[in-house]
């Protein structure tokens, strides 16, 4: 990518659209209408967002425990007696754990790897947290493992490297049904979600 | 007469890459149109009516409508979603690793019908539980030529003089093999079997079935691979990214895998 040419701002001006210009999903053009706003917003607003951005940086740790962020250690959802510790949900992403958490249906505890499996952009194993999840099984009495990545490619080929590591120790692994998706169209479904969903079926 | 404004194809998933709130970023090899960068919209959503149909390693057929820059895709309908192969890891990590031949052997861009058929074929024939030893190294093999980098495997590349029975020896840089007289016009010519030379010209010779009749020894079949492996990182300048993964899943997976290898 070629670095855009920002000479007519003042320095300052031209830094924060560079800066802004590295987030993911923020064109050079995005990032100077974001900095042209900054400008113009009340000096405490701007304060408030340049703490909560130091904030994140200086006070959010991975739990040792899910490897979710969090601000205690370990965090809140670890330490909550009333979940049930005898399962664990693996997710992709510590946004996962908020997606699941809305749903108020699972009261175990979650383990979060970072990532999926990419062998195409060179990301294996020992570049998520499988390690950790594998310490967490020898430590505590885990009777199941929900592995909840996402239902493509890399996400069933996660769950099923996992599937392969844990099994040894556990003595439930299941993975999150895939069927047909709340407020969708049957005639627009593919395939490999009809099968699934056909497979899955259930008694009423 | 302006051009219209989409076009309809069929196509393969090489890559896919999230992209902006919910879209996908895919490389696609099409058989008339070679490899295509495109987005695809919202995608990532579970009420998406297209994701199911482009997820990575799917032939689907495509409309996709031009764009300033990338090309959107409007709308898919699976064709082959490759289910058998995707539900066991030592055939889904040496389908990745195909995917990623093509990739980077493949230009943007540029009519590619034979790459195109060459990855069908593989991935229809891993499809089929068989023990295929050769399967990767013919299409390494065959991407290579694909591309114009097929090695030289009658004559000495340098002298140009048939080869004679005795030692040979292969070189990245040489473009094929050597003569005992040349190698020392290449610093990283190793040496090569007989059999091993043998069995590269079957590959390049032959259809992937005929191919996949073929059995190889253990110590043949690393012989092959560590040339392919030179050849390919010497051609691509970087190693297979894939390659780690599916070294990790045959050690993790070893019984498949050694069924696959074992000598006939």
């Amino acid at each position: 990518m070629t670095t855009p040419d920002f000479l007519p701002a003042a320095a300052p001006v031209a830094r924060l659209i560079q800066e802004l210009h590295k987030l993911p999903g923020i064109g050079s053009k995005t990032a100077q209408r974001l900095t042209y706003y900054l400008v113009r917003m009340p000096a405490e607003e701007a304060h408030t967002l340049a703490q909560a951005i130091v904030a994140v940086k200086e006070r959010i740790i991975l739990c040792s425990q899910c490897q979710n962020l969090t601000e205690q250690d370990p965090c809140p959802l670890c330490t909550d007696p009333a979940r049930d510790r005898s399962i664990i949900c693996v997710l992709e992403e510590p946004l996962d754990v908020l997606a699941l958490e809305r749903t108020h249906c699972y009261k175990g505890l979650y383990h979060v790897l970072h990532g999926v499996i990419s062998p195409m952009n060179g990301i294996g194993a020992e570049e998520l947290k499988v390690r950790e999840l594998l310490a967490r099984l020898k430590d505590e009495a885990v009777q199941e493992i929900v592995l909840a990545t996402n239902p493509n490619l890399e996400g069933e080929a996660t769950a099923m490297y996992i599937q392969g590591l844990v099994a040894p120790f556990v003595p439930r692994v299941t993975r999150l049904a895939r069927g047909l998706p709340v407020g969708g169209d049957l005639e627009y479904a593919d395939q490999v979600t009809l099968t699934r969903a056909f497979q899955g079926r259930q008694t009423l | 007469m302006s051009r219209p404004r989409t076009y309809t194809t069929e196509a393969i998933v090489l890559r896919a890459s999230p992209m902006g709130e919910a879209d996908r970023l895919l490389t696609l090899l099409t058989p008339a149109y070679g490899k295509l960068q495109a987005t695809a919209r919202g995608v990532r959503k579970t009420t998406s009516k297209l994701g199911g149909h482009l997820d990575l390693l799917t032939r689907s057929s495509l409309t996709l409508s031009h764009g300033q820059s990338l090309d959107t895709v409007t709308s898919a309908e699976a064709l082959e979603t490759f289910q058998a192969l995707k539900s066991s890891l030592p055939t889904l990590s040496k389908a990745i690793y195909l995917a990623e031949l093509a990739d980077a052997f493949h230009p943007l861009e540029s009519p590619g019908p034979a790459a195109y058929a060459l990855l069908l074929e593989a991935l229809r024939a891993l499809e089929t539980p068989a023990d295929a030893a050769l399967d990767l190294r013919y299409c390494e093999l065959h991407f290579l030529g694909s591309a114009g980098f097929l090695p030289e495997l009658g004559s000495c590349t340098q002298c140009q003089e048939t080869l004679l029975p005795g030692h040979h020896y292969l070189s990245p840089a040489g473009g094929g093999v050597l003569c005992p007289a040349c190698k020392a016009s290449y610093a990283d010519s190793a040496p090569i079997s007989v059999d091993a030379l043998k069995v590269l010209r079957y590959l390049s010779m032959n259809s992937l079935a005929t191919a996949l009749r073929v059995k190889v020894r253990q110590p043949l079949h690393r012989e092959l691979a560590a040339h392919m492996s030179n050849l390919l990182r010497y051609t691509l300048e970087r190693e297979m990214r894939s390659g780690a993964f599916l070294r990790a899943i045959a050690q993790h997976w070893p019984q498949e895998e050694s069924a696959a290898l074992t000598p006939t």
